[in-house]
């Protein structure tokens, strides 16, 4: 398997008092975690606790914020909005159209959130790679399964090397004991080059995650 | 280069504008002549511009509907917003793949019904090349203005109905300039509002404007997130 070693990664984020609103009610209120490079924070949760509602915040979907929230990256305050260009989420959805090929839509990503074109290229084989996508490569998409689906989806945490921050919703839905293997290599390797993760799953990461947060409802 | 694959995996997504445009056009005719006389040497001028018109901006104004709700469900916008180039660049190619596969076809199926009318003060080839112009400008004003109203119809569920309500009648005035253009130019009827020239230079002074509303909808679409 081929394992992707970017540049090193050397960022910590703290996030203090952060409470989440949606459709008028408050999910979570007063939340707070620091994290530093190579650092892994599970977030647990009943369904319907607010965990996905903090993934989008801290990657500029402030609507579910509250004011008074207070985020510093490398120490300095910055606003939430400002956390989109370091980071890179894999939510719920799959963000393919399903009449292109797996790789059509990979390859319109990369051109999106590659900084440039040809380190794009070079983030489409990897994401093949990281997740051994091969066999279907070219297979439209509404003819993958959830699992294929959620394999592609989360091949784009290739398409995005910049991004020292991770935020994963529920990454192992759907995911066989090969993918689940292919996940824990890539935030291993993630994590090893000094890149953070927030995770919200249901699974049990205690093996690999330094900070713990449980929302309640 | 995705909405062409995507519209050439979907095979609809071509011809049913064109469609639309010529099954309205033959229900309208037939609906004007109800003795079955020829539809358009009854239909005087304006009326027959208005209609070309009004098509041409129902058949758009379909066509944007949802523009965006299929990349809103897939959560397709947030990932727009972790990219550097942000949501505008996402607008502008929506906006250029809606000018090049619904709105040139639908511009071209009404110029071409342009030729089969007989009052024409020129000739129909020229009259198509006239037509084809105006009706395209007419085409960056609606596709603007439709995603706009695309935008704010995914806000919809949050805030009003109203909102698209209230959106509509943009739509009137790049419509009311292409008529009085395509009117002054093709028709030989003598119930021309405007003359050609400042019915022209209003409708490209409405497209340029519309154009400003492309941030605007770039805005709406970071704030649905």
């Amino acid at each position: 398997m081929v394992v992707r070693v970017s540049e090193k990664f050397s960022h910590k984020l703290a996030v203090n008092g952060i409470a989440c609103v949606a459709g008028g009610q408050t999910l979570f209120s007063a939340r707070s975690f620091t994290l530093s490079k190579g650092e892994f924070l599970a977030v647990y949760g009943a369904n319907g606790s607010g965990k996905s509602c903090l993934l989008r915040s801290l990657c500029g979907c402030d609507n579910f914020v509250r004011a008074g929230v207070r985020v510093f990256w490398d120490e300095q305050p910055i606003a939430l909005s400002e956390l989109a260009k370091d980071c890179m989420r894999v939510g719920h959805k799959v963000p393919f159209l399903a009449s292109l090929s797996l790789f059509e839509n990979l390859q319109f990503w990369s051109d999106i959130l590659a900084a440039e074109a040809r380190i794009g290229i070079d983030n489409l084989k990897h994401a093949n790679a990281n997740f051994a996508l091969a066999s279907f490569w070219h297979e439209p998409t509404w003819r993958l399964s959830a699992g294929q689906r959620q394999r592609g989806a989360l091949s784009m945490l290739a398409l995005k090397p910049q991004a020292s921050l991770w935020l994963l919703d529920e990454p192992h839905a759907a995911l066989d004991s090969d993918g689940r293997a292919c996940l824990k290599r890539c935030i291993e390797n993630h994590l090893n080059n000094g890149g953070m993760a927030i995770v919200a799953s249901h699974e049990d990461l205690s093996a690999i995650a330094q900070h713990r947060l449980t929302l309640c409802e | 280069m995705r909405e062409w694959r995507f519209a050439r995996r979907e095979r609809s997504a071509l011809w049913i504008t064109p469609a639309f445009v010529t099954l309205s056009s033959a229900i309208l005719a037939f609906a004007l002549s109800p003795l079955s006389l020829p539809p358009f040497s009854l239909a005087p001028s304006v009326l027959f511009s208005a209609n070309s018109g009004l098509l041409l901006c129902f058949a758009c104004m379909l066509a944007l509907d949802g523009w965006f709700s299929r990349d809103s469900e897939k959560e397709a916008l947030e990932i727009y917003g972790l990219s550097e180039y942000g949501t505008l660049l996402f607008v502008c190619g929506k906006f250029l793949s809606f000018l090049l596969l619904r709105g040139i076809p639908t511009a071209l199926s009404v110029a071409l019904a342009v030729l089969f009318y007989p009052r024409l003060s020129l000739s129909p080839l020229s009259s198509f090349f006239v037509a084809l112009p105006i009706l395209c400008l007419c085409l960056v004003s609606i596709a603007s203005i439709g995603l706009f109203v695309a935008a704010l119809t995914l806000q919809a569920d949050a805030r009003s109905e109203n909102a698209l309500l209230l959106s509509l009648p943009l739509f009137l005035a790049p419509l009311i300039f292409t008529i009085a253009c395509l009117s002054s130019s093709l028709s030989q009827a003598n119930d021309v509002i405007l003359t050609f020239l400042p019915s022209l230079l209003l409708l490209c002074g409405t497209s340029f404007l519309a154009l400003a509303l492309l941030p605007i909808t770039a805005f709406l679409l970071d704030s649905t997130n």
